[in-house]
């Protein structure tokens, strides 16, 4: 179904014919002078159509041609090509992410609560102890240091406590 | 209508054998790689191509760099080109469209593309589609007066009527033909120039009343 618009544009320009124009015709009776007001319309819009013709056309060509010849150069030497190219500036970001990871997990430390004066403890035990064998080690936990002690003699059962 | 719509193009009619050929010949240079076949085809066509865009614009250099960007789009996207329809109603399609993306880039939209004014229902029955304006005297009227009132009117349209008006009135296409390079069916083709062709007699009417 053609709209109203679709009709009477086709009926403007002669494009109705057989049933379709005698329809079209009983039904938009006080259509008729609308035809020639739009003739009048068309036969202005022809008669003082002024587009202007294109200037220099030689140069026309010749600037299109210059540009297709810059892009073909620029294909040709990938060298030339931008640094800012998006797949190179999406490796690099890549590459930037990668070292800043590695320096992050090597250089950081993780879980180190030491306190400064564990190992003073430690350094002061070793030298302290009578036995050369015993081996004083500090580890560092969270809220807790442990000081082990290593290589010491048992106790004599006399003084042994849990007997 | 089915007369109308089954016509063969006056675009394609006018592209005798001895010149589609041609066309082919050198698209297909062109899809090759041949920037010399461009350049004919640019030579062959860039005054039609202008003055199409041209139409639409209503400004000189406009013109000239807008055709040269559809010039050079057609270039890039010649190895899609597959030959289903003439190579110039395929360029056409480039520089519409290029031109209608710069209009709606510069916020033309033309006004109320649907003006209730000019409706349909107010159309019928013949109604005049101004009011009565005080009538100017042709004689009066310099050519240059003229042609600026019709270019302002022009440039009330939205891109989209201005595309039908250049190519129905002033190329004198087809239907097919302008529904093929606007890539849209007739039936809106049509629509379209009702209502751009009802905007023009509104805004002209007092100058082609008087002439």
């Amino acid at each position: 179904m053609k709209t109203f618009e679709e009709r009477f544009t086709a009926w403007l320009d002669g494009a109705l014919d057989g049933e379709e124009l005698r329809s079209f015709e009983r039904e938009h009776r006080s259509l008729a002078h609308e035809r020639s007001d739009f003739l009048k319309l068309q036969s202005l819009l022809r008669c003082s159509d002024h587009r202007p013709q294109l200037a220099n056309p030689d140069f026309f060509n010749s600037q299109i041609m210059a540009e297709i010849a810059r892009g073909r150069a620029a294909k040709k030497k990938p060298g030339t090509r931008s640094w800012l190219g998006l797949p190179r500036l999406a490796w690099g970001g890549l590459g930037v992410l990668s070292v800043g990871f590695a320096l992050f997990f090597t250089f950081i430390p993780w879980n180190d609560y030491s306190d400064p004066r564990a190992k003073y403890v430690a350094e002061v035990l070793k030298t302290k102890t009578a036995g050369p064998k015993i081996k004083a080690t500090v580890d560092n936990q969270k809220d807790m240091t442990i000081i082990k002690l290593e290589g010491l003699d048992k106790l004599p059962p006399g003084q042994d406590l849990h007997h | 209508m089915n007369e109308i719509e089954g016509r063969a193009s006056k675009l394609e009619a006018g592209q005798s054998d001895s010149v589609e050929p041609d066309d082919k010949a050198l698209v297909k240079r062109c899809q090759a790689g041949d920037s010399d076949a461009f350049n004919e085809l640019v030579a062959r066509y860039r005054s039609k191509a202008f003055m199409m865009v041209y139409g639409m614009v209503q400004n000189e250099q406009d013109a000239w760099d807008l055709a040269q960007d559809g010039f050079i789009k057609a270039w890039k996207s010649i190895h899609r080109f597959k030959g289903e329809s003439s190579f110039y109603t395929w360029l056409y399609r480039i520089m519409t469209n290029v031109t209608i993306d710069s209009l709606r880039r510069k916020g033309i939209h033309g006004e109320s593309e649907f003006d209730d004014r000019i409706a349909p229902g107010n159309v019928e029955p013949a109604s005049r589609t101004t009011p009565a304006a005080d009538p100017l005297p042709y004689e009066k009227l310099e050519r240059r007066d003229i042609r600026q009132r019709i270019n302002d009117a022009i440039a009330k349209l939205s891109p989209e009527h201005r595309a039908v008006i250049v190519m129905k009135e002033m190329e004198d296409l087809q239907y097919s033909e302008i529904a093929e390079i606007l890539d849209c069916s007739i039936g809106t083709v049509m629509s379209r120039l009702f209502y751009a062709r009802k905007k023009l007699q509104f805004l002209l009417r007092d100058v082609y009343e008087n002439l």
